[in-house]
């Protein structure tokens, strides 16, 4: 039978397992989310500047 | 949401992991151990400093739970859906902690990792299993105003068990230890240890409020992105 340090250890890294890789797992979304919408925000900006000259280019073709 | 918030969300979240550490490390270097004869396994006392925090961050987060719950059913506040959604996140993480890391303990100090007649135990299994259920239900079920009401539903019943699962300990004490803190003199624990999961308790809620911006954060950012796709695909 193990002794209670042991037991004391398994509880302290099963802890720190779930909250250091969950803050984590939050930190590497926020950094994903942050680069997929500054792309994103790219394209529509640039999708803006020439959206209007494209609509009006497709509509004759409609 | 700004640069600052999302920021100012890192910051307390780092800050929050800072304190946790110390608090661990003053645990096991300053405070003192407890009497042997009391205990069945008198080293393994201090994941008090941990779970102890650990459960009042999560009582913070299912109180989170409530509001957002409340102000999504009551009066269809967004923000309060997505505050909902934090309260859930919380919950589940640091009911995970607390789950797993009580009966790791009980196994070494009872011989037994659960007590089924113990009611803290069981309301605190049903608090954590709620989290779970909300968390794996937002990921799995489509957003839509049904959807929010069921789990806002959810939200709001399950925090009665909150103070529940805080009394019982007081009315039906059967295994698990009493209150430490407000638990009169019956709590006897050594002014060094009450310092050390003070600190752990300070420590955890900084931790536990970082938490919450940094979910919100996503949240935020997830909400912004979908919009911007969608207005892509319009055009």
């Amino acid at each position: 039978m193990a002794d209670g340090t042991t037991f004391l250890a398994i509880a302290y890294i099963a802890m720190i397992g779930i909250i250091g890789g969950w803050t984590w797992k939050m930190l590497q979304r926020l950094n994903e989310l942050s680069e997929r919408l500054a792309a994103a925000e790219a394209t529509f900006g640039h999708a803006g500047a020439t959206g209007s000259a494209e609509s009006s280019d497709s509509s004759e073709e409609e | 949401m700004g640069r600052v918030f999302t920021n100012l969300a890192v910051a307390l979240t780092i800050i929050g992991l800072l304190l946790a550490s110390i608090t661990l490390w003053l645990g096991f270097t300053w405070a003192p151990a407890v009497n042997p004869d009391d205990w069945a396994a008198p080293e393994a006392y201090r994941i008090l400093f941990w779970h102890v925090p650990a459960a009042w961050a999560s009582f913070l987060a299912f109180t989170l739970l409530f509001i957002g719950s409340a102000m999504w059913f009551l009066k269809r506040k967004e923000w309060g859906w997505k505050l909902h959604v934090v309260g859930a996140h919380l919950g589940l993480v640091y009911g995970m902690c607390v789950i797993i890391s009580g009966p790791i303990w009980g196994t070494a100090e009872w011989g037994t990792p659960w007590d089924m007649t113990d009611v803290r135990l069981n309301t605190y299994a049903i608090l954590a299993a709620l989290s779970l259920f909300l968390v794996v239900g937002h990921q799995t079920q489509g957003d839509s105003e049904e959807s929010r009401d069921t789990f806002a539903t959810v939200g709001l019943f399950g925090f009665l068990l909150v103070p529940l699962t805080i009394v019982a300990i007081r009315i039906w004490q059967n295994r698990h230890p009493g209150p430490v803190i407000g638990g009169g003199s019956e709590a006897g624990l050594a002014p060094e240890i009450l310092a050390v999961l003070l600190f752990g308790l300070f420590s955890f809620q900084v931790l536990v409020i970082g938490h919450a911006m940094l979910v919100w954060a996503v949240n935020d950012l997830e909400l912004r992105l979908a919009k911007v796709q969608m207005e892509i695909d319009r055009r």
